[in-house]
C-alpha cells in the first residue's frame, strides 16, 4: 500500500507525534506507515483521512502515486488540452 | 515518577474514590493503571540499548537458564550446580530487565496499551516463541528418552532452567524482531 503521509505532514506542518496522537497510534507506527513498511487497518486509514480532511484515494493507493510536481506542472497547456 | 510522588498520587486517588460507585471506582483504577503503563512505555530507551546487535545479544541471553541448567545437569565436575544455576538466573534477570526496556514492555502490557501495529508485532513474536517452545520441549523429551539408557543426569536444574527460559521467549523474540525507524 502506498500513501502520501510524509508529503501531507510536511505540507500541513504536522509532526509525527501530533498525527499519531490524533489517530491514536504510536508515533513509530506513523513512521512505518510513511516508509511503506506497514499497511494500516481501515479504521486507522479513515482516521488519517479524516485528520487531513481528504478522501481515501488522495492519501492511500494500491499503486505508486504520481509525483505531486508532475501532477502540478504537467498542465493541460503543455498537453494541448482545454482545462 | 518518584516513589514519594507515586505514593501521594495513590493517596489522592483513594481519597477521590471514597464517594464513588463501584463502576466509577473500576474506571478510575483502570485509568490509573493505563497511565502507569503509558508512563513506563514512554520512558526513553538509552541509545546503546536501541542498537540491533545489543538487542539481539540480550535476546540470546534469555537462553542462559536452560544452558546453565543443562551444564549443571550433565556436569560431573567440582563446581556446585547451584553456582551455575545462580549464574544462569542472574544473566537471565539482567537481560530480562534490559529487554523489557528495549522492547517498551511489548510482550507484557495489555492489548489496550498497544496500537494495532504493536498488537500484530506481539502476535507474531508469540507465534515464533511458541515454535521455539515446541523445539525446547522436543529436546527435553529426547533427553528424557536418552536418560537412564545412555546417560545419567540431574533433572531439577534442567527443568527449572527450561521453564525460566520459556517464560522469557516471547520478549526475546520480540526484541530479536524489533525494528526501529533508523533500521534500514
Amino acid at each position: 500500500m502506498y500513501n502520501r503521509l510524509a508529503v501531507l505532514r510536511a505540507e500541513r506542518g504536522v509532526s509525527r507525534a501530533e498525527l499519531a496522537a490524533a489517530v491514536e497510534v504510536n508515533p513509530q507506527t506513523i513512521g512505518f506507515l510513511e516508509r511503506g513498511d506497514y499497511g494500516p487497518s481501515l479504521d486507522v486509514a479513515l482516521k488519517i483521512c479524516e485528520f487531513f480532511e481528504l478522501p481515501v484515494e488522495a492519501v492511500f493507493s494500491r499503486r505508486p502515486f504520481e509525483p505531486m510536481s508532475h501532477q502540478l506542472y504537467t498542465s493541460p497547456r503543455r498537453t494541448g488540452e482545454t482545462p | 515518577m518518584s516513589d514519594a510522588a507515586g505514593r501521594r498520587k495513590i493517596r489522592e486517588l483513594l481519597e477521590d474514590l471514597k464517594d464513588t460507585t463501584p463502576e466509577e471506582r473500576r474506571e478510575v483504577v483502570r485509568a490509573y493503571h493505563a497511565g502507569v503503563i503509558a508512563e513506563g512505555r514512554s520512558r526513553p530507551v538509552p541509545r546503546w540499548l536501541e542498537r540491533t546487535p545489543v538487542r539481539r545479544s540480550l535476546a540470546v541471553l534469555v537462553a542462559a537458564p536452560v544452558v546453565a541448567g543443562a551444564v549443571a545437569a550433565f556436569m560431573t565436575v567440582s563446581i556446585p550446580s547451584s553456582v551455575i544455576g545462580l549464574a544462569g538466573i542472574a544473566v537471565y534477570l539482567a537481560s530480562w530487565l534490559l529487554l523489557r526496556r528495549a522492547t517498551r514492555q511489548l510482550a507484557e502490557v495489555p492489548d489496550s496499551a498497544l496500537d494495532e501495529r504493536e498488537v500484530v508485532e506481539r502476535a507474531e513474536a508469540t507465534r515464533t516463541a511458541y515454535v521455539l517452545l515446541i523445539w525446547l520441549m522436543f529436546l527435553l523429551t529426547v533427553t528424557a528418552v536418552a536418560d537412564s539408557r545412555w546417560i545419567d543426569l540431574e533433572w531439577e536444574p534442567l527443568l527449572l532452567g527450561a521453564l525460566m527460559t520459556a517464560t522469557g521467549l516471547p520478549m526475546a523474540v520480540a526484541a530479536w524482531r524489533w525494528r526501529d525507524l533508523d533500521d534500514e
